[in-house]
Order: C-alpha cells, then structure tokens, then sequence
C-alpha cells in the first residue's frame, strides 16, 4: 500500500471532517386542516396565502438562542402577518444548516391560508 | 535547511493537533435540539353540536420525557399521552385547541454518537371546557 503523505492526510482529513460536520437538511414536520377547530356554524372568509417562522442557532450543540416552543413561535407568526384569526391547509417544515456544528442554524416554517371568522 | 524541515514539520504538528482537538471537542461536547413534531385544532373532534368555553387565552403545556442508551435501548419511553394528559389535568379542562407539539433531544455525553439519549415531548395549547 502506497504511503500518504502528509499533505494528502491532511486534505482527506478536512473532507472527512466536513462531511461528518456540516450540512443543511429541510424536512416536512406535519400537515393540518387547521390551527384552531372549524366547526359548520362557524364560517369564514379565506384573506391570502401566509407564512410565519422561527429562527435561531445552537452554539457548540449546547447553548440554544433558539425558541423552546417553534411551532407556536412559527404559527403565531403566520397569523400575526396578515392579521387573520386562524390558517388552514398548514403546513410545517424544519430546516437544520450545520456549519461543523460550531454553530447550527435551525428554522421552523409554518405555511398556510390565512381566514378571518365572521362574526 | 535541516533548521526549515524541523519548523515545517512543528507547523504540520501543530495543524494535526489542531484538527484533533477541533474533532475532539465536537465529538466531547453534548448536544441539545428543539424540533417541531405537529399542530392540530384540536386534541378531541368539535362538531358544530358541541359548545365549548376557552378557560384561558395563555397556553397551557404539558411534557413527558423518555431515556435512551446508545439510541437503541428505552429505559424510558416518552409518551405523547402522558404529555397531553398532564396539559389538560394542569388547567383542569376537557381538552385542548390551537395545540403544538415540539420535541427536544439532548444527547449526552457525546453529541454525535450519545451514550444517553433524552428526549420530551411537550402538548402545548389552550385548554377549553365542553358545555354539556
């Protein structure tokens, strides 16, 4: 077997370390008819397309600056920006980016219609 | 030029020891992680025949927490039950609305291959009451 040189190890080395350490990954968390219930006496008026999220990053895979409840952080969001009372056809996604897991950005995105109840 | 070989090859040790204990320090330090798991309207079906009171406007949440070794073995499972029974009994209510449900994991002690995994799951909603 030929004998690496240092220089190759090295650069094996970093491939390797990168590999195991860093990457972006989004996935699909869940899907809802609704955020709040529906019932058939209660009707509504559909305002727009809407989306909301929660942001924030994970030093050394230890100390979080990130929010303990995403999914109500992301949700609340969502509704807050168009001014609607619920959103329906919900959808939730969660994206990780990991640089060498020195620090690891994570985000939690809920997408929906925004409605307003009639009253 | 035996002088420059020396200090090269110091430098390369020092890069060596470097990239060691850049592994090292990540593969030492554990790590925790808050990710969503779902949202739904409700935790029990609301026809339009059933009248219901919000008891509060804040939140109230619930957790349940399991223990794993070496990610294969449950030496306490997590139940997502347990988590929304202890939400609704904590504000003493018939069920929740508006209800999100996150999961934190913190491996322990090392981050990327955990001896001890701990995971909980936590019901978060507002608690109503059924007008019967």
């Amino acid at each position: 077997m030929p004998k690496l040189t240092v220089s190759i190890k090295l650069v094996l080395a970093a491939i390797i370390f990168s590999t195991v350490c860093s990457g972006c990954i989004t996935k699909s968390a869940s899907v809802a008819p609704s955020s709040t219930p529906i019932t058939a006496d209660r009707t509504y008026t559909v305002i727009n397309e809407t989306s909301g999220s929660s942001s924030g990053f994970i030093i050394l895979g230890l100390i979080p600056l990130a929010s303990l409840e995403p999914t109500k952080s992301a949700r609340d969001a969502a509704i807050d920006q168009i001014k609607a009372d619920a959103i329906i056809d919900c959808q939730i996604e969660y994206s990780v980016f990991d640089i060498f897991s020195i620090f690891t950005f994570i985000k939690t995105t809920v997408s929906g219609k925004g409605i307003k109840f009639h009253e | 030029m035996n002088e420059l070989i020396v200090i090269n090859r110091k430098g390369l040790l020092h890069i060596h020891i470097t990239i060691c204990a850049c592994i090292a320090c990540i593969l030492i330090l554990p790590g925790c992680i808050t990710t969503p798991v779902g949202m739904a309207p409700s935790t029990i079906p609301l026809t339009s025949s059933d009248q219901y009171t919000v008891l509060s406007q804040e939140e109230v949440s619930g957790t349940s927490s399991g223990i794993s070794f070496l990610n294969m073995f449950a030496l306490k499972s997590l139940n997502t039950e347990d988590a929304k029974t202890e939400a609704i009994k904590s504000a003493a209510a018939d069920a929740l609305i508006d209800v999100t449900v996150d999961c934190s994991s913190f491996n322990f002690p090392l981050r990327l291959f955990p001896v001890i995994t701990i995971d909980s799951v936590t019901v978060r909603g507002k608690p109503i009451k059924l007008n019967r």
